[in-house]
This record gives C-alpha cells, sequence and structure tokens, in this order.
C-alpha cells in the first residue's frame, strides 16, 4: 500500500460520515440506499484519485463527486420521477418520521423548496459546508452562493410560516 | 433568523453503520490489493528487474563462480578463474586453526595440485610440460609445508599428523603415478624428473624408499644441480625454478658427492643397477618400445653423469645421478605393462613398488652405501 493509498484510506475515515449524511438527507432517509450510494461514491473516488491533486481540499472533491453521483442516480428515466416523489413524498415522511419534531419538519420542508434553495441550505447546514466549499463544488461564486443561501432562508421562513 | 440557523445547525447527523463501513472498506481494500497486483506485473519490465539483475550478478560473482573455481579440479593453471581459486585458498589457509587441522589442509591442498597436474596431462599431454611442472612444485611446496606443519606439532598431536602426511602420501603416490602414466616415458625430460622426484619424494613419506638415500651421505644443504638446468631448452624460467624446486625438496638428504672416485664408483654403480632394470623390465613384459626409451634416458644421463665429471662439475654430478636414481626407482609408472594392457586390468600401483626389479635397484644401492659408510 503506497503513501497515496494510505491518504485515500486517512480521508474516507475522516468524511464517510458526512458522506452518508448528504445521502442519507437526500434519498429520503433510506438508510440502505444511503450506504449503497456512499460506498459507490468512495470507490468511485479511489479509483480517479490519481488524478486529485492532493493540495486541493480533499471535502470538496468528495463532495462533488457525490453530487454528481446522486444528480446520475436520478437522472435514469424511472429515477427522475422518483427523484420528484421523494422531495414531495417528503413532507409525509417527515410525518412518518414523527412531525412533532421541529428539526424534521424543517428538513421535509427543505425538502420541499426549490432545487436551487433546497441544496445551497443542505449544503450549508446538514452538510456543514462553508460557502466558499459551496461555491466551489457548485462552481459558483461566493457572493452569489452567500446571497442565494439568503434568499432560500427567507424563502424557508415563509414556507414555515405557511406549514404553521 | 438567527433561531433559524441555529435550528438549522442542529439537523441531526447520521453515521454510517460498522456493517456499512466495514464492507465499504472490504471494498477499498480489494481495490487496493489489485493495483498492487497490476503494479506488480507491470515491475518485471528490464528497469524494475535491473536492481535483481545486480544483485544475481553480485551473487554468481562472489558466491557462486569463486565456489565453482574452489571446487572444481578442472579449473588449473592457465584458467582464468585459476587465481580466484588460489586466492580463497590462501584464505584457508590464512584461517586460525589448530596445526593438526592446518596440515590436513596443506596435504588436501598439495592433493588438489595433483589432481590439477593430472587434469593437465590429460587435456594438455606433453604440449604443456610447463603447466604440469609448475603444478607439481606447488605441490611439494605444500606437501614440505604440511611436513614442517607436523614437524612443529606438539607431542599430543604429532602422531595424529603424522598420520595424516602418511595417509595422504599414500593417495599422492597414486595420482602421481596416473600422472606419469598419462605422459608416459616419452615426454620432456624435465618433466618426467619432476614426476620421478616428486614420486620419491611422497615415497620418503611412506617409508618405502629410504634406503636408497639412508644409503648416500646425508647433505642439509645441497645446492640444485645438474638436471634441473638441462639443456632440453623447452622450460621457461618460472618451470626451471620450479623444476629446480622439485629436485630441491627432494634432495635434501641425499646425493652429494664430491669426489671424482667416489663419483665414479656410483655412476658405475647406477649403470649396473640400470641394466638389471632393463633385464627385469623385458623379464616383466613390459612395452619393449617403451622399455627403450627408458633405457635412452637413463644412458644418457649416466653419459652426462660422466661428462661432469670430466668438467669437475658435483652439483650437475649430484642432480643428474638424483634424477637417473629416481626416474629407475619410479620407471615402472610411466612405461606400461603388455600383460596389463591386455588383461585390461593391472596391478596395484603399490606393486610396482615392490617389484623385483625396483627392489634389486635399491638393495644394490643400500649395500654400496654400507660400503661408503664402512
Amino acid at each position: 500500500m503506497d503513501a497515496k493509498d494510505k491518504d485515500f484510506i486517512e480521508n474516507y475515515n475522516k468524511f464517510k460520515d458526512k458522506i452518508y449524511t448528504y445521502f442519507w438527507y437526500r434519498v429520503n432517509f433510506n438508510t440502505a440506499l444511503a450506504e449503497d450510494l456512499t460506498a459507490e461514491v468512495f470507490v468511485k473516488a479511489f479509483k480517479n484519485y490519481n488524478d486529485f491533486d492532493t493540495k486541493k481540499p480533499f471535502q470538496a472533491w468528495i463532495y462533488a463527486i457525490a453530487h454528481n453521483h446522486l444528480v446520475n442516480y436520478y437522472r435514469t428515466a424511472n429515477r427522475e420521477v422518483d427523484l420528484e416523489q421523494a422531495y414531495s413524498l417528503s413532507i409525509n415522511d417527515a410525518g412518518k418520521l414523527d412531525a412533532k419534531f421541529e428539526l424534521e419538519r424543517i428538513v421535509a420542508i427543505i425538502n420541499s423548496l426549490e432545487p436551487y434553495c433546497r441544496e445551497v441550505l443542505q449544503l450549508r447546514f446538514i452538510d456543514q459546508l462553508s460557502n466558499t466549499e459551496i461555491a466551489q463544488m457548485l462552481q459558483k461564486d461566493e457572493g452569489a452562493i452567500r446571497t442565494q443561501i439568503s434568499r432560500a432562508m427567507q424563502i424557508l421562513k415563509e414556507k414555515i410560516k405557511e406549514y404553521g | 433568523m438567527d433561531n433559524m440557523e441555529s435550528k438549522l445547525n442542529n439537523l441531526p447527523r447520521k453515521k454510517l453503520s460498522r456493517k456499512a463501513d466495514l464492507a465499504i472498506k472490504l471494498k477499498l481494500y480489494c481495490l487496493i490489493w489489485r493495483k498492487l497486483i497490476s503494479n506488480f506485473e507491470w515491475d518485471f519490465s528490464f528497469a524494475s528487474l535491473r536492481p535483481a539483475l545486480a544483485t544475481f550478478l553480485i551473487l554468481i560473482a562472489v558466491v557462486i563462480i569463486p565456489g565453482y573455481a574452489y571446487a572444481n579440479d578442472n579449473i588449473t593453471r592457465g584458467n582464468f578463474l585459476y587465481p580466484v581459486k588460489r586466492g580463497l585458498e590462501n584464505i584457508e589457509i590464512n584461517l586460525p586453526m589448530p596445526e593438526n587441522q592446518k596440515v590436513a589442509i596443506y596435504e588436501k591442498l598439495a592433493e588438489r595440485r595433483l589432481n590439477e597436474a593430472e587434469v593437465l596431462a590429460d587435456q594438455a599431454g606433453n604440449d604443456k610440460p610447463e603447466l604440469i611442472k609448475d603444478t607439481l612444485a606447488e605441490a611439494a611446496n605444500l606437501k614440505e609445508k604440511a611436513e614442517e606443519k607436523a614437524k612443529n606439532s606438539d607431542i599430543k598431536n604429532t602422531i595424529k599428523a603424522n598420520e595424516i602426511v602418511t595417509k595422504s602420501a599414500e593417495r599422492q603416490t597414486e595420482k602421481l603415478s596416473k600422472v606419469a602414466q598419462k605422459v608416459g616415458i616419452g615426454s620432456n625430460d624435465e618433466l618426467i624428473d619432476s614426476i620421478a622426484l616428486a614420486l620419491d619424494h611422497v615415497k620418503t613419506n611412506k617409508k618405502e624408499d629410504h634406503k636408497f638415500y639412508n644409503s648416500f651421505p646425508e647433505a642439509e644443504d645441497a645446492t640444485v644441480t645438474g638436471t634441473s638446468t638441462e639443456d632440453t631448452g623447452t622450460g621457461s624460467s618460472t618451470s626451471q625454478k620450479s623444476h629446480q624446486t622439485v629436485i630441491k625438496k627432494s634432495q635434501k638428504k641425499k646425493i652429494n658427492l664430491s669426489t671424482r672416485s667416489e663419483a665414479e664408483r656410483a655412476i658405475t654403480e647406477v649403470k649396473e643397477n640400470v641394466t638389471a632394470l632393463k633385464d627385469s623390465l623385458t623379464k616383466d613384459s613390459y612395452q619393449p618400445e617403451e622399455v627403450e626409451k627408458l633405457m635412452d634416458k637413463l644412458n644418457t644421463k649416466i653419459n652426462r653423469s660422466y661428462q661432469a665429471i670430466e668438467e669437475n662439475d658435483f652439483n650437475k654430478l649430484n642432480g643428474l645421478l638424483d634424477t637417473t636414481k629416481a626416474l629407475a626407482n619410479n620407471a615402472k609408472h610411466f612405461i606400461h605393462n603388455e600383460n596389463k594392457s591386455n588383461n585390461g586390468k593391472g596391478k596395484d600401483k603399490g606393486q610396482f613398488q615392490n617389484s623385483t626389479s625396483s627392489n634389486s635397484f635399491e638393495n644394490a644401492d643400500k649395500k654400496n652405501g654400507n660400503k661408503r659408510n664402512k
């Protein structure tokens, strides 16, 4: 095992839970599916790790792979429907989880937001990424991300008020 | 807004289950293993094999070639590996060990030289007599060192050391006999003299031929001699030197005539014994042609001995008499018995020495010696 392999395993141990959480929130809290997607992402990352510039942050890179993988997962004809359904069902599922819990309700509401709002809010608050990291990941300007997060927060508040 | 942010920051974070974690790690380690395998295959390229190749070559140079050279009797003088062989032998000799073991090592090396002489006699025959002579000279040197070590051993070890020397002498006589048979009587005079003298020297250790030499006054400082510088014209200076060494080794306790009358009497005795030897050889069905050649050589030596007396060159005379007697003593090693070759199997080598002719020759010498002593 060479140094790069060891480095990758270290990064895996550091980010495995974050990536799992990332998927868990985006596949309607499906644990098994989130685990499968996490595994696929890390395998994919390992195969491409030779091309990874170690000077750049691993977190941004692995999130980018996870994001693309999730997009690919829902991109197939059948899954596109599932993706929409997943988000629309989120509110009901949140009820299943126990709507009494405010945080879960908030998550359900986030999932019901427009994609651009949902994405930045999830990345910022669930995945705990910085604005810079979100900007790198979504290949956008940091200022634009800040504005987008601010706007998404506003919409979320309105929605929470709306759902009571 | 801040309240909302704090709420969002407190959203639950999930942990990957242990089972899933192990499954992912297993997949990753499998990938790493596959990568290693594929890299290993790629490493069979010449560039990656260079260190292994270099190690292998060093191993050959340091262990295999010297080991092969050291253990092989076919590596003889003139072979490019011979210095390697000798170098290793020198190391072996210089290792710290008890005197007894040193004796054994010197004897082993002397035998090895004789084996090489046999190989040379087989390969080069009479084409390269110098190489055989030099090898025999080395053997004589080593033999002498073994004897010195045996003498210098303490009382406890002397018997053991002498046993080693005596046993080696038996084997060496056999080996020299083989060399003599291969070289034959038609070979270079110096080479024949070297072999004959070496045989005499070795047999001295077997205590079979003491009688012959004891019949003459002892001379520890006997100088070298006639035959060694004989005018065969074939030997290089090195081989002449080595030939002298062989003679010197075998002469330490031998002839040292200093007066004309003594010399003439000694020659006459030798002449008589040579005639007796001829009769004996003819009687024992030795090949007549070879017997003739032998007689020619012996007679030439006798004639030259007379010349040496005329020239008052007693050193040369002593040498000539030594080699003449050595050749006569060991004549049967150089010539072939018709019966023996016809039967396909011969007498034991020891029988040569016990044959009538040799004994008569030596007994005659003994008698003469006794007379002189009186």
